[in-house]
């Protein structure tokens, strides 16, 4: 547990590797990897070329991976934690708690017994930190059994690989517990019902709805003529305002309009992990908010989450400096009003990807004021209204989208 | 590597753990052997000499469906329903067999005790500092032994007996593979490129079903970026575009591969059988010229 010890006091700065670990790597590189320092990319071929010299390069590239892969998994009897795996409360259970792996792992109960999560039991006898242990016979357990007992479906299997990776990268990981509370069917009042629709027709007859809903395209070309000869505009701001005719969904008003039920069909999608940051101070027991929450999904299984289950997604996500809103506009457009890391699962390999939710609608972009305000007393008379129009009713989305590695 | 080479490393089947539909190796000897068949898997565990990292990793091996398929279609490997397996082979332990497993754990940590204190001895013997007793020194040796914790469960007695029920039982193996569910298509182009050496690894990292490798990963840079499409799907001139640009700009090329539908068979039916049977894949590489 040293090394980890060490990220821990270290700030390690994860980023550093991502390129790296893009292509599979020449293991005669990893003696390198226990200096500490991170070996150099390997030279590889274009293709095999049939010469005893590639050949045995590669006959030498393949022993030195066997050889690490024969290392063994083990701790010193000094060291030893035996942690047993209680199947009826799929947990680990250590019944003397010990190790450094405590600052970040398990639960304590009022007996002073720790109790491990299956990924968190899976992932520290897979680095050798504690000795697996059956139930109900005086054996140990092997990684296979491990792995046979601990993980109920194939989803848990590839949380439990983005778990592992990111322990290793050195972050702090939990499993987001509100998952495993069953969410309810809302039942909602008849009044609301009846007030909901309400709220639906008043909306449809607003003018640019009325004439979007009966004659299929935005109002825009109608009334083009009419809005410019009916308004006084005295500055370009107001024109530019008026104009602003297309909707779109802010993130600063909630929607209004009732969501379409279809939703029943889907799942509503929950962050898996809570991710910090490695610090020395963390304590388990009262956690501060994340610095990321992430969502698994295994691509040969899922499709992306649709809008509704995104959007969704990104507000329930709650994490450290969430509602902090930049100064700088071109950094608000950029990381947005709220953000959920998707790690995409490929039979272990793993991408992060970054969704975030930029509201582009809000921010002039298109019209930078000039140096000094002319005719103080009209000023934002008339487009009050305009302003308002863009109602919210339609849920375009502005997505920043952005992969991270 | 040819059929013929691979069935000189295995003799025998080897066995692929199915856990919640999901395929591991957790033995290194069969990772080993797998490897001479072309067939790499994801090593998608910690590697315990080299935990805190991710370049590296360790044991278990994941194997893609595909790949097992093709173990299995090929005769080279047999399914294990690992947690059955388990369940029949721990409680068919008595105490007595556990007794054993314990002596035998035992032994090899005195073993490790006697090399221990014969290396000390030494030590101490040639500083001329070999004053205290044996007794004292084992106490400090026994804390630094080390606790061994096993990929497997190959050690246990019954093993090899049960798993070779398994492989003999035909109901057991046409079960598991059907419970894997896979896409034909994806199996059948990735039977025609392994056909034809190449080496098929997930293809998550730049947006493809495949990526295929000319040999041994270890070596050699990927060539092909690949994806299946049904054969009378449109493929779509901006895909073309996307794929080959997105495969150009990372030194590769993008393969579509599809499948003649079988209802087209009757009209090439002149054909001859073999050559059918080869043909009905087909695969057109893309590539960006930059032309202009």
């Amino acid at each position: 547990m040293e090394d980890e010890e060490a990220l821990l006091t270290s700030t390690a700065n994860p980023d550093t590797q991502i390129e790296f670990e893009d292509e599979i790597q020449d293991w005669r590189n990893l003696t390198k990897i226990k200096d500490t320092s991170l070996p150099k990319r390997g030279e590889k071929d274009y293709e095999p070329d049939g010469t005893n010299l590639q050949n045995s390069v590669l006959e030498e590239s393949r022993n030195s991976m066997f050889d690490a892969l024969a290392g063994d998994r083990s701790h010193v009897v000094k060291q030893h934690v035996k942690a047993i795996w209680i199947s009826s409360q799929k947990r680990g259970l250590i019944t003397k708690p010990k190790g450094s792996f405590l600052q970040t792992c398990g639960v304590i109960d009022s007996e002073n017994k720790c109790w491990l999560r299956p990924e968190e039991f899976c992932y520290l006898a897979e680095r050798g930190s504690i000795e697996p242990w059956f139930e109900d016979k005086d054996l140990a357990m092997s990684i296979e059994a491990c792995y046979a007992y601990c993980f109920d479906n194939d989803d848990e299997i590839d949380e439990y690989h983005v778990y592992s990776y990111l322990k290793r990268h050195g972050f702090i990981v939990m499993k987001n517990e509100e998952q495993r509370i069953i969410p309810k069917l809302q039942t909602i009042s008849p009044m609301k019902r009846v007030y909901s629709q309400l709220l639906k027709w008043i909306n449809y007859f607003t003018l640019p709805n009325l004439i979007t809903n009966l004659f299929g395209h935005k109002p825009y070309p109608f009334f083009q003529n009419l809005n410019f000869t009916s308004k006084k505009f005295t500055s370009y701001s107001q024109i530019y305002n008026s104009i602003k005719l297309i909707p779109f969904r802010s993130h600063s008003t909630p929607s209004t309009q009732p969501q379409p039920q279809s939703s029943s069909t889907q799942s509503k999608l929950i962050p898996t992990f809570n991710i910090w940051k490695p610090s020395p101070n963390f304590s388990k027991k009262s956690p501060p908010l994340p610095n990321f929450q992430i969502l698994v999904q295994n691509v040969n299984k899922y499709k992306l989450p649709t809008l509704k289950q995104l959007h969704d997604l990104i507000n329930s996500t709650n994490y450290q400096n969430k509602h902090h809103i930049d100064s700088d506009q071109s950094k608000r457009l950029k990381n947005g009003y709220g953000f959920v890391l998707i790690a995409t699962v490929d039979y272990g390999i793993i991408n992060i990807v970054k969704l975030s939710e930029a509201d582009f609608g809000n921010e002039n972009v298109w019209y930078v004021p000039g140096p000094k305000p002319q005719n103080k007393k009209n000023n934002g008379k008339n487009n009050k209204n305009q302003n308002n129009n863009n109602n919210n009713n339609n849920k375009d989305k502005n997505k920043d989208k952005k992969g991270k590695k | 590597m040819n059929k013929e080479e691979g069935a000189m490393v295995t003799d025998e089947k080897l066995p692929i753990s199915i856990i919640n539909n999901k395929a591991f190796i957790f033995d290194l000897n069969v990772i080993k052997k797998l490897r001479f068949l072309g067939i790499g898997g994801v090593l998608s565990g910690t590697l315990p000499t080299a935990p805190q990292q991710n370049v590296f990793l360790g044991l278990p091996l994941q194997l893609m469906i595909e790949e097992v398929v093709w173990l299995v279609e090929n005769e080279y490997a047999y399914l294990v329903p690992e947690r059955d397996f388990l369940n029949d082979l721990i409680q068919g332990l008595n105490n007595d067999d556990v007794l054993q497993i314990q002596n035998e754990k035992q032994k090899l940590m005195d073993l490790e005790q006697n090399e221990k204190l014969i290396q000390l001895n030494d030590k101490l013997d040639k500083l001329g500092k070999n004053n205290t007793s044996d007794e004292t020194k084992l106490k400090n040796i026994n804390q630094s032994l080390s606790i061994k914790i096993f990929d497997n469960s190959n050690n246990l007695k019954n093993s090899e007996f049960l798993k070779k029920t398994i492989l003999q039982n035909k109901l057991i193996q046409k079960n598991l593979l059907n419970s894997l569910n896979y896409n034909n298509l994806n199996y059948k182009i990735f039977n025609h490129l392994k056909l034809k050496n190449y080496f098929l690894a997930p293809g998550l990292r730049f947006g493809g079903k495949f990526i295929g490798y000319p040999g041994d990963p270890l070596r050699y840079h990927a060539h092909l970026i690949i994806n299946t499409i049904n054969w009378n799907q449109d493929i779509g001139l901006m895909n073309i575009v996307n794929g080959g640009r997105l495969a150009t700009g990372v030194k590769k090329v993008w393969l579509i591969g599809s499948e003649r539908d079988d209802d087209e068979d009757e009209q090439e039916d002149e054909q001859d059988e073999q050559e059918e049977k080869d043909e009905k894949v087909r695969c057109f590489s893309v590539e960006w010229a930059g032309f202009g």
